[in-house]
């Protein structure tokens, strides 16, 4: 009797310990593409800014909403990247978790230089806006050269 | 009445301006003008990203930037103006026997990871020009690398052969059927930008395969993907002329996706300094080219 609930006691254990791995691991994937979709939004608010600073529709108070958007979402970045979210499919390089201390340097960059956006927004102005996206741009290029693969092998 | 004026002041204004500046072997006008068209040719033909080892914090144009490419790694010389190490005491035949035809001033034949195959198509103008502008830099001492390349390829004399198969001597042909803007892309793309360099794929000589012109190479320079920059579906067919423009002028995609690895040094280094309208004449020949399909793998 007492042998037969140490089995079936061995047993639950094994499939907790099992289902905690699955639950890590689709976590790992969950968090990847969470981070993917918001990256895609800070490339589509910028799109939006972007229009505006190429002519190609008018400025206008949208243009405030955008920065505002940007200006948050340059402050939740810093939380996309859960230890385990650099294996699986991502662009994501494992140096991000190796080398805290740069990879914190650019996300605080990034925050730094989203309030342009603002301020060039406020001013109405396709021209600010445009000076602005390129500096915002500057740091997307200053995290992806060292953390984010390239498009190789 | 007016317009014959017009053409007799500017005449003679320009007479006036010709016999006070001594002539066309003169002076600061003169010497200005050739070191901007230097720095022009300098910029679009992207010098100095390969020619600098920005990786590793190297001087700008004194060479030893690794360049891995599926035959082992090539290490750019120094090509500042040091007359040791660099090519301060080169003349102007030199220059344009190495960028127009290939071959170093001992004649030693160079490797194509040097596009001369493309610089071959500049006017000899615009390469002086641009050895104007390279003498103009600071000279710094840095002896050259010698190149890691896997056999057969580390055997120079391999490239004489080599060049009677697949080297085809300039100067550019004007296109004849097509506009001036389309022409003056053409040039920029082809004899300076080289861009076919890197978005063509090669054959297992290392030749660019010119049926596949500008669709995309699955294992480029530094082993990256190439995109397809034909007006096919697979390559650049949803994009504007004005989404091309901006993408060399800040490194952005449509989406706002930024480019990354040689093509972001190619911009940060040399196509942003270009005109407007040099960036959209080549936006317009890449909208005039053979759409091919080649569909590459993306990142993700």
């Amino acid at each position: 009797m007492r042998s037969s609930l140490g089995w079936c006691g061995a047993v639950v254990v094994a499939a907790g310990i099992a289902f905690s791995t699955l639950a890590v691991s689709a976590g790992g994937d969950d968090a990847i593409k969470f981070r993917q979709a918001v990256m895609t939004s800070i490339g589509t608010h910028m799109g939006a800014l972007g229009a505006m600073a190429k002519g190609e529709v008018a400025v206008s108070e949208q243009a405030k909403w955008h920065a505002g958007a940007l200006i948050k979402l340059s402050g939740i970045v810093p939380q996309l990247f859960p230890a385990g979210s650099g294996a699986g499919k991502t662009g994501a390089l494992s140096v991000i978790w190796e080398n805290t201390a740069k990879f914190q340097q650019v996300l605080a960059d990034f925050q730094a230089a989203t309030p342009q956006l603002m301020a060039a927004a406020e001013s109405g102005d396709a021209a600010q806006i445009g000076a602005a996206l390129g500096a915002v741009g500057k740091t997307c290029g200053g995290c992806h050269e060292t953390f984010r693969k390239k498009h190789d092998h | 009445m007016i317009r014959a004026t017009i053409i007799a002041r500017t005449l003679f204004a320009f007479g006036v301006a010709f016999g006070l500046t001594g002539g066309w072997a003169t002076g600061a006008a003169a010497d200005e003008g050739l070191l901007e068209r230097g720095e022009h040719v300098f910029r679009a033909a992207g010098c100095l990203s390969c020619h600098t080892d920005f990786a590793r914090g190297g001087r700008e144009l004194a060479g030893g930037r690794a360049l891995k490419t599926p035959f082992g790694t090539f290490h750019t010389p120094n090509i500042s103006p040091d007359p040791a190490t660099g090519i301060g005491a080169w003349t102007d035949e030199d220059f344009l026997g190495a960028v127009r035809h290939g071959v170093g001033p001992g004649g030693a034949p160079y490797y194509p990871a040097f596009p001369y195959t493309s610089y071959t198509l500049m006017r000899d103008d615009d390469a002086l020009a641009l050895k104007a502008y390279l003498f103009s830099r600071p000279p710094v001492v840095r002896e050259n690398t010698p190149h890691d390349l896997n056999f057969p390829f580390n055997l120079r004399f391999l490239m004489l052969g080599w060049r009677l198969l697949f080297f085809n001597e300039g100067p550019f042909e004007p296109l004849l059927d097509a506009s001036e803007e389309i022409n003056r892309g053409a040039y920029l793309v082809d004899a300076l930008a080289h861009c076919g360099e890197c978005h063509t794929t090669r054959n297992p000589f290392g030749a660019v395969d010119g049926s596949q012109y500008l669709a995309g190479n699955r294992d480029g320079p530094d082993r990256e993907i190439v995109p397809n920059l034909t007006p096919d579906t697979t390559g650049l067919a949803g994009w504007s002329q004005a989404d091309i423009v901006y993408l060399l002028r800040t490194g952005f995609r449509p989406n706002f996706d930024n480019v990354q690895g040689s093509m972001a040094e190619v911009i940060k280094h040399g196509l942003k300094y270009l005109s407007d309208a040099d960036l959209k004449a080549i936006a317009a020949y890449l909208a005039a080219i053979p759409p091919i399909e080649n569909t590459l793998p993306t990142r993700r």
